[in-house]
């Protein structure tokens, strides 16, 4: 499965260079993020209370600005390895509104899984990792 | 604040801009390179979360510095953490920055004034 999640920029993302900010990236990366799993677990609610798990790293390099404009980007979302008691997601921000796939930002997330009390690092459960096995994909 | 009671990871992206602007528009320009506000993009962040910051009174610190200057490029390494004694660290991170001039459109070189302001932030 390949997974995309389209994201409309804010008027409020703009800073004073006219563009996007650099920190709304992560924001767009995080609802992407959310979505894409939510959909691999195939929960409907809450999916930190169902999965617990926690950010311990995230790398973004920004390839273009991205502007204030209507038709919506989108930010693509894989699974690029599976460990014990964490994972790490691959995404990018494209473009796909015209007659090229230009990338705007690429990003590599760690995720822990945690206990959802004491937010101790805990194994990832069976079905959990199984599922997110069947989304690895190399890009 | 997120759902999960801590904050969220992109708000530490935020409070390190907040560093990091003040550090480059403000230090820099009083030591002598005031162009670096007119055009400074991210080219890259890394972030790596070491522990919860939940909600609380005191406010925490940012320390940053310089770690490399290249022909058009500088990177700029923080640490958010307790004041002293505890110096517990929340968020270790580092920011690649490329001076653009927005006129001509393009990527320009480091100009040997702000080189030398740079330098003189190199693991402050």
């Amino acid at each position: 499965m390949s997974f995309t999640h389209q994201v409309l920029v804010r008027w409020s993302d703009i800073d004073s260079y006219d563009h996007v900010n650099n920190v709304r990236y992560f924001d767009y990366l995080q609802e992407a993020r959310i979505a894409f799993l939510a959909q691999v677990m195939g929960t409907t609610g809450d999916f930190f209370a169902e999965y617990p798990c926690v950010l311990a790293s995230q790398t973004v390099d920004y390839l273009r600005p991205i502007l204030l404009r209507h038709p919506p980007y989108d930010v693509d979302v894989w699974i690029e390895s599976v460990g014990t008691s964490s994972y790490t997601l691959g995404s990018r921000i494209m473009d796909r509104s015209g007659e090229s796939d230009d990338v705007y930002a690429k990003a590599e997330s760690v995720v822990v899984a945690v206990d959802g009390t004491t937010h101790a690092k805990r194994s990832l459960g069976e079905a959990e990792r199984a599922a997110l096995l069947r989304h690895v994909a190399t890009t | 604040m997120d759902a999960l009671g801590h904050v969220n990871n992109g708000r530490y992206v935020d409070y390190l801009q907040d560093a990091r602007v003040d550090f480059l528009f403000r230090t820099a320009k009083e030591l002598g390179a005031d162009n670096l506000e007119t055009g400074l993009l991210v080219a890259r962040h890394e972030v790596q979360y070491r522990a919860p910051l939940h909600f609380r009174r005191e406010p925490v610190r940012i320390e940053l510095w310089i770690s490399e200057i290249r022909a058009a490029s500088f990177t700029v390494d923080y640490e958010i953490l307790d004041a002293e004694p505890q110096r517990r660290t929340y968020v270790e991170a580092r920011t690649k920055l490329v001076p653009f001039d927005f006129a001509a459109n393009r990527l320009r070189r480091i100009t040997p004034v702000e080189r030398e302001t740079l330098s003189k932030l190199v693991g402050a």
